[in-house]
């Protein structure tokens, strides 16, 4: 350790909290193997006086320990700000009051704020601990992920902020008191240079009755305060969107607005196929498209439904008077099976400014879809959104993909709705790495840039080559929750999709790599 | 007032087919809605606004220009009169301004609402729009134009009542007292629940002329007729455009391949980078290693070492030799 180490301040606001639970709490910042460090801790008139007794030991013991006693409770974001009144650091650590730090989580956050010198923000993994000191449910977080912060406070603890870019936004706001800390990160990251996530656990929340993390319903309030700063967030950086609570607590929806005149063309490729569903007869198209329509308010919409020869005249006759008069835009494609070939001449034939990727085997389950799904698209810096596909009895059939352990992965797959309901990752709008394009958009721009989908890859795997060049140009990738679809095996869409031929295995293997993607970093608890 | 503001009064241009049943229909409904006991018609014309207020029991007065008097009405005639100065130092309940700052100077407009202002606490406005198409009116403003220079003095617009449905250029306005506070709210409550509607109206409607514009373009270009030299044309630009089609596809194609290409080279990179770095680290180890071996054989303890192997060695093939 030397001067260039940076000193950290190490902000815990206390009330009430059980003895020996805030003694631990001390004793875990004092037992850092970092020494450049101050504690400071805010008494908010805590009714017990031995409270205040524990604190005067700590700070007679180490002179690193400063106390500050209100004479007035002033709730949780006002002591927060009297620590940061008096902080020295240059940057700030936020330790709650009955939780504990890992020995070595200063020292490895000064280990990366030297490696990276512009950090304005860092966030570390996190577990838990319970009433009887047990450690469990550790917390492996995506590296930077705006668009999941603004559906869950996912980054919370640890996290460590530079001074200076507190002191410029205000500290923390007491409108937002009990999601005080979700504000302030959000206000933090659209000002920081660089956001970075340590993937270690640092940080141990403790499980105690009432706590935040047993559970965010013993707190409504906290989760409408938390709304309210996401909403705050999106009126400040102009993004045409509505937050509502999300599917559970501490969860939060995005409803997004899109312009009246952006034009967006949905590319089909079909050729007619008629299946069973829920035991009645569909021909797949007719109802991807009727569903589609009725579940979109959005005037500007263009239909283009690339089709295969076989495909009956009456399907195209049927479409032609569902979509509305020169909405619909009709491609012969003969001779090819190719999906990627078929899209790519879809889009070619196209007019929009967007376009939707969208199987002809899909019905669309939830209202808005087209809107929240190429609203993000208005974000300069995103170019990929895609969608959660669940199978006919709501089961997850697609929820983004991950590349990792040796390969290219579908995470949380099979898993029916309820067991679905218990992981946020399968219910919040997130970066991910790749998404399926039976139900995807991308910005023309975008997609001309990269090329398109690559027609030597006529399965599945160019939605894994899209995603990635996608993202190797440096656009975000997002995966939206709320944007819903039930996928329907179709026979010989079946046999065009799925089955991955091992040449094209090997060419994305060429491109971007398998065997050695062991962790993927918008997915590592997978 | 000064006199020459009077010498410019002219007929008016009014919104209804027939002027009289116009004018008959204003006064109707200001006698219903604020029935005042006199009145005073500015810019009256040949008198037809006099004669409808007249008609409703109402005791009214108008001041018309030189030219007209002679040429109007008898029976109304000793009720107008070109004196518009005299008008105006006696109080009237309700000074109509119909359609005559039209037709007067900047200057002579200000003084001529200043003249009236005294002389009432209510104004009937009345303007044309300044689309009307009047070529005689050289001094047309926006409705909005004419409320501000009334609330100037102190007049503001009666937003309770409702003249719309005899005309839409006429307005009442009053002397209120009112604070700014609540004069904007009594603006924000007539005039909201009207945006709101309009929007609400103007979305829904926007929509629909979206649809209905791509239903036009796509009528539009069913309805081309036909000729041997359209249909040529047709021809060669269906030729065209399915060559650009192509070149297009093809152009998609080839960045798909360029980008695969350059990621393909990246990792070659990484790997051979990679590669390079096992490579030194390896020969680093070796020379390591060579260093150590070099030291140990110029070591005292080696030298000592092979001494005695050889020694050991050569007592070995002696004993072997016997």
């Amino acid at each position: 350790m030397n001067q260039q180490d940076p000193l950290f301040s190490v902000l815990t606001p206390v009330y009430d909290p059980p003895i020996d639970v805030l003694q631990q709490m001390i004793d875990s910042v004092r037992s850092q193997t970092f020494d450049r460090w101050e504690h400071i801790l805010v008494d908010d008139l805590s009714p017990s006086s031995s409270v205040r007794d524990v604190l005067r030991r700590a700070a007679g013991r180490d002179s690193r320990i400063r106390v500050i006693e209100r004479t007035a409770k002033g709730g949780i974001s006002a002591g927060s700000n009297d620590a940061i009144a008096i902080a020295n650091g240059q940057f700030l650590a936020l330790l709650d009051h009955d939780d504990l730090l890992s020995p070595d989580a200063l020292e490895v956050m000064a280990r990366v704020i030297t490696e990276h010198p512009d950090v304005d923000y860092l966030y570390s993994d996190e577990g838990k601990i319970d009433e009887s000191g047990r450690f469990f449910g550790e917390f492996r977080k995506p590296d930077w992920s705006p668009e999941y912060l603004r559906s869950q406070m996912y980054t919370c603890h640890l996290s460590v902020i530079r001074a200076a870019l507190v002191e410029e936004i205000g500290g923390f706001d007491g409108a937002f008191d009990g999601s005080q800390d979700h504000d302030l990160v959000l206000r933090v990251t659209e000002r920081a240079k660089e956001v970075v996530h340590v993937p270690s656990v640092l940080y141990y929340w403790r499980v105690i009755a009432g706590s935040t993390a047993r559970t965010l319903s013993a707190k409504p309030w906290a989760w409408d305060a938390g709304r309210k700063a996401v909403q705050a967030h999106l009126d400040r950086i102009r993004i045409s969107a509505t937050a509502f609570p999300g599917r559970v607590p501490g969860t939060y929806e995005l409803q997004r607005q899109l312009p009246l005149d952006y034009r967006v063309s949905v590319i089909i490729s079909t050729r007619g196929t008629v299946g069973s569903v829920w035991g009645e007869q569909r021909c797949f198209v007719l109802e991807t498209v009727r569903s589609a329509l009725a579940a979109t308010e959005h005037p500007e919409i263009e239909f283009v439904v690339v089709y295969d020869p076989l495909t009956p005249e009456r399907v195209l006759t049927e479409l032609a008077g569902m979509v509305p008069r020169g909405s619909l835009v009709l491609v012969p494609c003969a001779g090819s099976i190719n999906s990627s070939r078929k899209r790519n001449l879809g889009s070619l034939a196209s007019s929009g400014e967007a376009v939707v990727l969208l199987n002809d085997n899909v019905e669309v389950r939830r209202p808005r879809w087209l809107e929240n799904l190429v609203g993000p698209l208005l974000e300069p810096d995103v170019g990929l959104t895609g969608a959660r596909l669940v199978d006919r009895d709501g089961g997850i059939r697609c929820a983004g993909y991950a590349y990792e352990k040796g390969g290219y992965q579908s995470p949380f797959r099979g898993l029916n709705d309820h067991e679905a309901r218990l992981i946020s990752h399968t219910l919040v709008n997130r970066e991910c790495s790749g998404v399926s394009t039976a139900c995807a958009a991308v910005r023309r721009a975008v997609f001309e840039h990269v090329g398109g989908l690559c027609e030597r890859l006529p399965s599945s795997m160019a939605d894994v080559d899209l995603s990635m060049k996608i993202a190797s140009a440096e656009h975000r990738v997002l995966w939206l929750a709320n944007v819903e679809l039930f996928s329907f095996d179709s026979f010989l869409e079946g046999l065009e999709c799925s089955s991955v031929q091992p040449s094209e295995y090997d060419l994305v293997d060429a491109r971007w790599g398998v065997a050695e993607r062991t962790y993927d970093s918008y997915m590592p608890s997978y | 007032m000064s006199e020459h503001v009077t010498g410019e009064i002219v007929s008016e241009t009014e919104d209804p087919a027939d002027p009289r049943a116009f004018f008959t229909l204003v006064a109707e409904r200001v006698a219903l809605l604020i029935r005042p006991s006199r009145v005073l018609d500015f810019g009256s014309a040949r008198g037809d606004f006099v004669r409808a207020f007249c008609e409703q029991g109402i005791d009214a007065y108008g001041i018309v220009a030189s030219g007209v008097i002679d040429t109007v009405n008898p029976a109304i005639r000793g009720r107008l009169s070109i004196d518009a100065t005299s008008a105006t130092t006696k109080r009237w309940d309700l000074i109509s301004w119909s359609g005559i700052g039209e037709h007067l100077s900047q200057v002579n407009v200000e003084a001529g609402i200043d003249a009236i202002c005294k002389a009432t606490d209510r104004v009937l406005l009345y303007s044309t729009p300044s689309d009307s198409g009047e070529s005689r009116q050289v001094n047309r403003r926006a409705q909005a134009n004419w409320a501000s220079a009334f609330a100037d003095r102190g007049l503001y617009r009666r937003t309770d009542l409702d003249l719309a449905s005899a005309s839409l250029w006429a307005s009442i306005f009053e002397r209120s007292p009112e604070a700014i506070s609540d004069l904007v709210q009594r603006y924000e409550e007539w005039t909201y629940p009207m945006l709101v509607e309009l929007l609400d109206d103007n979305r829904s409607s926007v929509i629909e002329a979206m649809r209905t514009l791509r239903v036009a373009l796509s009528h539009g270009t069913e309805l081309v007729t036909t000729s041997p030299e359209l249909d040529a044309l047709k021809i060669k630009h269906s030729e065209v455009a399915q060559e650009l089609q192509e070149t297009r596809h093809h152009l998609l194609t080839c960045r798909d391949e360029l980008i695969g290409s350059e990621a393909e080279i990246d990792r070659l990179r990484q790997k051979l980078q990679a590669e390079i770095e096992e490579r030194d680290r390896l020969w680093h180890e070796c020379q390591s290693l060579q260093r150590q071996i070099s030291n140990k054989r110029s070591s005292v303890g080696w030298r000592i070492w092979n001494a005695l192997v050889w020694k050991l060695d050569h007592g070995r093939q002696k004993r072997a030799k016997r």
